[in-house]
C-alpha cells in the first residue's frame, strides 16, 4: 500500500529559535525526493517531526488518510513510515540479524503468555520473523554477516544494516537521513543502486543528503531549505538554475557542484 | 531443517533441577544418617536453600527489568512485601477476622491468595509504572526508592490490616488437600520447583520478540521506538512481570516464615536484591540463582564470624559487605560475575593458544 506524504506549513520553535518555519512539500508514491540545504537548515528536525520523535509546534503532516501529528513513533512506523539515522543507532548488544528482527517487531503480535510458554503460534511467528529479517539482509547484501555483532561491521555495512532494519518494517515511505555520508565512492554507487531498487519495489523515498551530485542523479524532485525555510522545490534541473539556491550555497556555483 | 536439539539453556535447567532434587532427597532419605547441611559443614542448610530459592524468583524479575529493559528499580522489596502481605492477610482472614469461614480456611484458599496477590501487585505496578517509567536513570532510581519506602512505611502503619510493626502471625502452611508441604524438607521442593519454572519462563521471554524489544529499549529507546516497538508499553510490561514475580516470592516467604513483618522488606532488602542481581550479571537469567547464593552465603558467614570474633550481636554489618561488593562489581565486573568469568576463561584460553 502506498500513500502520499503531505507536509503543510510545518513549524518547529525551540523556545524562540525557529528551526523550521512554515515548510510545505509533498512526496508522491514511488517518488524519490531529497531535502538539501546548508547545516542548520532544519532537515533533520523535519525528519524527527515526521517520524514522531519531536512534536511540531505548527502545521500538519498528512500521510494518506492519517494525520501524523501527536502519534508515537511506533504508531507512525505501523502506518508504513520507516527511517534511518544520520548518526547510526544500531543495537550494539545484538547481532545484525537481531537488529533487523527488531524491525519485524511491529509486524508480529506474539504475546508475553505465548512466548513465556513457547506456544506453537509464538514459535511459528519467531521463525517467520527470522526468515523475513534474513530476506532483508540478503537484499542489502549482508546475509553472510547475520550472526556478527552489529557494531563489529565496517561503517558502510552498518549503514546498510540500518536500511535493512527500516525495510523490515515493510514501509511504503522510507526516510534516509544522510545515508550516504561517510561512504566511499563504490559504496555510494552501491547505495544509489539499492535506493533505486527499493523505489522500484514500490516504496517512496525521502532523502536528507549533502552530496549534491549524488542527490541530483538520484532524485525526482529536490526541496531546498535555508534557515528553516523552503527556498526552492523542483526537478534537479530547475534547482540547478535557481538563483536563491545558488546564493544559499555561499556563492558557490551550484552548477559547478553538479 | 531443524531437529529438536538440547540447547545450553535446556541442559542447564535439567542439570539444575536434577542436582537440586538430589540435594533435597538427602534430607528426606537420610542416607547413612547424613543431612543436607552436612555437605557444606553445616553452613548451607535446607533453610538457607529455601531462602535462596525464594530470592532467586525476585532476582530473575529484577534481571528482566534492569538487565534487559535497562530500567532501574531500588524499590523491588516493596513488591516483594506486597506479595507477602497479600498472602499473610488473605490466608488469615478466617482465623483473625472470622471472615469467609468455610472458604478462607480451606486448603486451596492460600493458593488462590497467592494468585490474587500476584494480580493485585501486577495491577499496582501497572498503575505506578505509567508515570514513573517516563523518568530515566537517576530520577527513576529515586522514584522507585521512594515507592519502596512508601510501601514499607504503610505496611507498618496500617496496623489493623497488617498487624503493624509486630506483623502478622499464624499464617498457615501450604497444603495440597491433606498433604502438607511442610516440614521445610518438603517446602524446599515447592520453592525450587517454582524457582525453576520462573527461570524457564524468563529464558523463554528473553529469547523471543519480547526479550529482543526489551534489549532494544535498553540500548537505544528512540531507535527501538521508530523501528516499531511500543517502548512505553514494554517498559511497563517489564515492571509488571518483575513485580508479579516479586509478589510470588513474597507469598512463598510468608508461608515459609508463617509470619510477616515490615522489617525484611525495607530499603536494605532492595539494595541486597540489586547487589545479588549485579553479582550474577544483570543481563543473565542464570546469574540470578548464582548471585543470590553467593551473596546470601557470604553475608551469612561474615555475620556469624563478626559475631564470634567481636562478641557483638544483632548488628546489620552484612550491609557493609553488600555495599562493598556492589562497588567492586561495578568497577571490576560491570557485566556481572558470570559473564566476566566467561570472558576471563576465553582470554586465558586465547593466551594459551597464542603461546603454544
Amino acid at each position: 500500500m502506498t500513500a502520499r506524504l503531505e507536509v503543510t506549513n510545518l513549524r518547529k520553535d525551540f523556545e524562540g529559535l525557529m528551526a523550521v518555519f512554515d515548510v510545505s512539500f509533498s512526496v508522491e508514491a514511488r517518488e524519490i525526493v531529497s531535502l538539501i540545504g546548508p547545516n542548520g537548515a532544519g532537515k533533520t528536525t523535519i525528519f524527527n517531526m515526521i517520524s514522531g520523535i519531536l512534536p511540531s509546534t505548527g502545521g500538519t503532516i498528512q500521510y494518506g488518510e492519517n494525520e501524523l501529528g501527536g502519534l508515537k513513533p511506533h504508531a507512525i512506523s505501523a502506518l508504513g513510515l520507516a527511517r534511518t539515522f544520520q548518526n547510526l543507532r544500531l543495537f550494539g548488544n545484538m547481532t545484525a540479524l537481531e537488529n533487523v528482527m527488531i524491525g519485524r517487531h511491529g509486524r508480529s503480535d506474539a504475546s508475553v503468555f505465548g512466548t513465556a510458554f513457547r506456544l506453537p503460534s509464538a514459535r511459528r511467528q519467531e521463525r517467520a520473523m527470522r526468515e523475513a529479517a534474513m530476506r532483508q539482509l540478503e537484499k542489502v547484501g549482508l546475509a553472510g554477516k547475520a550472526d556478527s555483532n552489529a557494531l563489529s561491521l565496517p561503517f558502510g555495512q552498518q549503514r546498510l544494516l540500518e536500511i535493512a532494519r527500516a525495510l523490515a518494517t515493510e514501509p511504503s515511505l522510507l526516510l534516509l537521513d544522510e545515508a550516504g555520508s561517510g561512504l566511499n565512492r563504490p559504496e555510494k554507487e552501491e547505495l544509489d543502486r539499492l535506493i533505486r531498487e527499493i523505489r522500484d519495489s514500490g516504496v517512496a523515498i525521502l532523502l536528507v543528503e549533502h552530496d549534491i551530485p549524488f542527490v541530483t542523479a538520484l532524485s525526482d524532485r529536490i526541496v531546498v531549505l535555508e534557515h528553516g525555510m523552503k527556498i526552492a522545490d523542483g526537478t534537479p534541473a530547475e534547482i540547478r538554475s535557481d538563483e536563491r539556491v545558488i546564493a544559499a550555497y555561499l556563492g558557490e556555483d551550484i552548477r559547478d557542484l553538479c | 531443517m531443524k531437529k529438536l536439539r538440547i540447547g545450553p539453556n535446556l541442559a542447564g535447567v535439567i542439570i539444575l533441577a536434577v542436582v537440586l532434587a538430589l540435594f533435597g532427597a538427602i534430607d528426606i532419605i537420610r542416607p547413612f544418617g547424613l543431612r543436607f547441611s552436612d555437605l557444606s559443614g553445616r553452613v548451607v542448610t535446607i533453610d538457607t536453600m529455601i531462602r535462596i530459592g525464594i530470592l532467586t524468583i525476585v532476582v530473575v524479575g529484577l534481571n528482566l527489568l534492569m538487565g534487559y529493559a535497562g530500567q532501574v528499580s531500588l524499590g523491588q522489596a516493596g513488591f516483594y512485601a506486597l506479595g507477602a502481605y497479600a498472602s499473610g492477610i488473605l490466608a488469615t482472614l478466617a482465623s483473625r477476622h472470622g471472615m469467609l469461614v468455610g472458604v478462607a480456611d480451606t486448603w486451596w484458599w492460600p493458593w488462590l491468595a497467592i494468585l490474587i496477590g500476584m494480580i493485585l501487585t501486577g495491577l499496582f505496578a501497572f498503575l505506578v509504572g505509567k508515570p514513573i517509567l517516563r523518568l530515566k536513570g537517576n530520577y527513576l532510581a529515586m522514584a522507585t526508592l521512594g515507592l519502596g519506602f512508601i510501601i514499607s512505611i504503610l505496611s507498618g502503619q496500617l496496623s489493623t490490616l497488617t498487624g503493624g510493626y509486630d506483623g502478622l502471625t499464624g499464617i498457615p502452611r501450604l497444603r495440597i488437600g491433606e498433604f502438607a508441604l511442610w516440614p521445610a524438607q518438603r517446602y524446599y521442593f515447592l520453592v525450587w520447583g517454582a524457582a525453576i519454572a520462573v527461570i524457564v519462563v524468563a529464558l523463554n521471554i528473553v529469547h523471543s520478540r519480547i526479550g529482543r524489544a526489551l534489549r532494544a529499549i535498553h540500548t537505544n529507546e528512540t531507535a527501538a521506538n521508530t523501528s516499531g516497538v511500543d517502548t512505553e508499553h514494554y517498559k511497563v510490561l517489564a515492571l509488571v512481570i518483575s513485580a508479579m514475580l516479586a509478589s510470588l516470592a513474597g507469598s512463598l516467604y510468608a508461608h515459609f516464615q508463617s509470619a510477616v513483618s515490615p522489617s525484611p522488606f525495607g530499603f536494605k532488602a532492595s539494595v541486597e536484591l540489586v547487589t545479588m542481581a549485579a553479582v550474577g550479571g544483570l543481563s543473565s537469567i542464570w546469574g540470578a540463582p548464582l548471585g543470590v547464593a553467593v551473596m546470601f552465603i557470604l553475608s551469612n558467614l561474615l555475620q556469624s564470624q563478626i559475631e564470634a570474633v567481636f562478641h557483638i550481636r544483632g548488628g546489620e554489618y552484612e550491609l557493609i559487605i553488600y555495599g562493598l561488593v556492589l562497588v567492586l562489581i561495578m568497577i571490576f565486573m560491570p557485566q556481572g560475575a558470570i559473564s566476566s568469568l566467561g570472558a576471563w576463561r576465553r582470554n586465558a584460553r586465547r593466551e594459551k593458544e597464542g603461546a603454544a
